[in-house]
């Protein structure tokens, strides 16, 4: 577990597999990929491993959205 | 569109993150071990028309850390059936964060949603040039930065006599009568359950203020925030109790020890514990979902509450 106790360095713990699929499965930049636009882009995941993970949802922008979809390639053709 | 081809090629490209590249990153990046073992690289986007090309001066410095994967394991069918491998997702989990932690060390860093993958370099370099704008901002934006984790659990443990209450009501009505108290076993257990909710109820009262006590905190630093849903399930550890916030904070580097410091401060309640993680690099802040272009399944969002 990844408890912080006190005067314990931050970066020496192990992070808990529940606490990073959190974050790599309902956060991170989402980009259209080639290969796994269906898979990990992303509903079809969410929805196998929510029986196993039950935890993972999709966080909402806490800042105005960014225009990161160029027009027209955010597909992954 | 996707892929429909299951053997896409020998080898795909695997993304983990948009970076500032700078000074050192390339040494940084070159002794790296990614996914299935991979080595990694960095990718830089090219100027408009120029395929192949540099990018342009004036372009933003922006590059994607990439490691070349094999088909097998990370096309389009591989990619299904191994998301239902916990094992395998671990490592994969494991070896992304291992990277992303790498290259936040030494400079600014957006993690992408794990297995982003291209069937080639020209791809992934295209899929960067588009967005470059984009990542740019966010970098900028995320600057100086970390997230922080705060979850906070309720235990569900009681004292030994409410426990028993819980864990042993149908074992405890086929006792004799007048028993102990006086009161008849169903009277006695109704008590006990009755004390074990009371308990549990105080407790659930007291994590509420808490949760508002670090959301005070939270506020006087300012900080974004981005709940994530509670975690149940079979990998939260035993003994933790109800996991009744899981949120994480977007914390300027000058401010973490204070935040952590005065989170911790406000954790002495009995049966309530508060847990801080971190610092991480900033998933949790990197983006909202791509929009997709043509309609599909309405998707889950997490409302702030």
């Amino acid at each position: 577990m990844n408890e912080r106790t006190s005067g314990e360095p931050l970066a020496q713990r192990q992070v808990a597999l529940i606490d990073l699929l959190d974050r790599l499965l309902s956060g991170g930049v989402v980009i259209a990929g080639d290969v796994v636009l269906s898979v990990a882009g992303v509903d079809l995941v969410r929805v196998s491993l929510r029986a196993l993970v039950a935890s993972v949802g999709t966080a909402g922008d806490p800042f105005a959205p960014l225009p990161l979809d160029a027009p027209g390639d955010d597909d992954g053709r | 569109m996707t892929a429909t081809d299951p053997d896409p090629g020998p080898g795909l490209v695997y993304v983990y993150a948009a970076v500032r590249p700078g000074q050192g990153l390339g040494d940084t990046v070159r002794v790296l071990t990614g996914v299935a073992g991979a080595g990694v690289e960095l990718l830089e986007s090219v100027a408009e028309g120029a395929t192949g090309a540099p990018a342009q001066d004036d372009a933003p410095a922006v590059a994607f850390a990439v490691s070349l994967v094999p088909a097998r394991d990370f096309g389009e069918e591989a990619l299904k059936e191994r998301f239902e491998d916990l094992d395998w997702l671990a490592d994969v989990a494991r070896a992304h964060h291992a990277v992303v932690e790498s290259l936040a060390a030494c400079t600014g860093v957006l993690p992408l949603r794990l297995a982003t993958v291209y069937r080639d370099r020209e791809r992934a370099r295209a899929a960067l040039t588009a967005r470059r704008d984009g990542l740019d901002a966010r970098l900028a934006l995320l600057a100086g930065q970390a997230e922080y984790g705060v979850k906070v659990y309720v235990s569900e443990a009681a004292d030994d006599s409410g426990e028993d209450a819980v864990l042993r009501p149908a074992e405890d009505t086929r006792q004799p009568a007048g028993q102990g108290s006086g009161l008849s076993p169903g009277k006695a257990c109704l008590r006990r359950r009755r004390a074990q909710h009371g308990l549990r109820e105080t407790r659930q009262r007291k994590a509420a203020e808490v949760a508002d006590r670090i959301a005070g905190v939270a506020d006087g630093f300012a900080l974004p925030r981005v709940r994530h849903p509670l975690q149940q399930g079979p990998l939260v550890a035993p003994g933790l109790g109800a996991n009744v916030v899981n949120d994480a904070y977007l914390v300027p580097d000058e401010s973490a020890e204070a935040f952590a410091a005065e989170v911790a401060a406000v954790t002495a309640e009995e049966g309530i514990r508060v847990e801080v993680t971190g610092p991480w690099a900033p998933y949790s802040f990197a983006m909202p979902p791509e929009q997709p272009s043509a309609p599909r399944a309405p998707r889950r969002t997490e409302p702030e509450r």
